[in-house]
């Protein structure tokens, strides 16, 4: 992707960003319908977890199957027992990396 | 009565326990958008034009898959639909400012500034200078968030191959996740949204993310449904 691509992209997406903030502060009266609210609830949970699951699941049918291909998606389990437990952003980020570093130097 | 500078500095205050968790994950978008391939001049302007956690973190795990260009920019807006929500939840408190002012105080929105809004106003509902407080946390987190995704721009560079940090921008989406996952809806959104997007995986520009996202809000939308009707029916939940 080209530089100018990238900026218009980016202003693109501030700009975009910005109404969805700027919604009903000053764009739209009234209020959000049950259902469209119910929707928007349930977008964080579906967003993350499809960026977050191709990047613990190594693609079917990849030619290298190896153990080290496993590592993330180990780490990910340990990681999310961390995030239940501790509530804390570095503790868990700490932790997966330190299993994937623990079982890369193992192996 | 507090004064104004006294509500704006009790909003700065209030934010003081959330930012040891922003200062990380800051500096994991600053780093991912410098090793997706972004100038450090770009990087920066990325953080600051889209304040967006979460979203600027996509942009460079997607940027770094050779990602088509729409696809990218729908997956944004996906992530940032949320503020939606938070803009109307904020907008009875904030109806009377001039459309300048308000302008300011949307672009500041995050889910931390909110939350602590909100529940300021919940536990006092006659609480003064709604906007200044709002402002006082908004600035705190605007400005511990830029100066983290530049510390990321500054060192992630400098972080060897060998220390997987690329790793790190799945484990701040997990982090992020994880507490969301309290109701069937949410589960259910979230398991619909992971079937779906291994599923997708070969569409092309990764597309497949942004068709999962919806389908799994449309899965926990049902799921929702569902447990309601059997609730009307008298039956355990």
């Amino acid at each position: 992707m080209s530089p100018s691509t990238i900026w218009i992209l980016i202003i693109l997406a501030g700009l975009g960003t910005f109404l969805l903030r700027l919604s009903f502060l000053g764009l739209v009266a009234g209020e959000v319908s049950p259902l469209v609210r119910r929707a928007l609830r349930l977008v964080p949970a579906a967003a993350l977890t499809a960026l977050v699951i191709p990047a613990l699941v190594p693609p079917a049918g990849s030619p290298a199957t190896g153990l080290a291909d496993w590592f993330r998606l180990i780490a990910a389990v340990v990681a999310v027992l961390v995030a239940r437990r501790t509530g804390s952003m570095f503790l868990t980020i700490l932790a997966g990396m330190a299993v994937v570093w623990l079982l890369t130097w193992a192996t | 009565m507090s004064s104004i500078r006294q509500v704006l500095a009790r909003g700065a205050a209030d934010v003081i326990p959330v930012l040891p968790g922003i200062v990380p994950f800051g500096m994991i978008a600053g780093a991912s958008a410098v090793a997706a391939g972004l100038e450090p001049v770009v990087a920066q302007g990325l953080s600051v034009i889209l304040f967006a956690g979460a979203s600027q973190l996509a942009a460079a795990e997607l940027l770094s898959m050779g990602a088509a260009w729409p696809v990218i920019l729908l997956t944004i807006l996906v992530i940032n639909l949320r503020f939606v929500m938070y803009s109307a939840a904020l907008s009875p408190y904030l109806a009377r400012l001039s459309l300048p002012a308000k302008c300011g105080l949307a672009y500041l929105i995050t889910d931390q500034g909110f939350a602590v809004t909100v529940a300021r106003q919940h536990r006092q509902p006659q609480a003064p200078h709604v906007a200044w407080y709002y402002l006082g946390a908004s600035l705190a987190l605007w400005l511990t968030w830029q100066l983290g995704t530049l510390a990321g721009i500054l060192v992630g560079s400098l972080v060897p191959a060998s220390w997987q940090l690329e790793f790190a921008a799945p484990l701040v989406f997990l982090a992020l996740l994880v507490p969301l996952l309290t109701d069937r809806g949410s589960v259910a959104a979230s398991l619909v949204a992971g079937i779906l997007v291994l599923a997708g995986r070969s569409l092309p520009g990764n597309l497949g993310l942004v068709l999962a996202a919806l389908g799994g809000v449309a899965g926990g939308l049902v799921a929702e449904q569902w447990r309601d009707r059997v609730r009307r029916k008298g039956a355990p939940s």
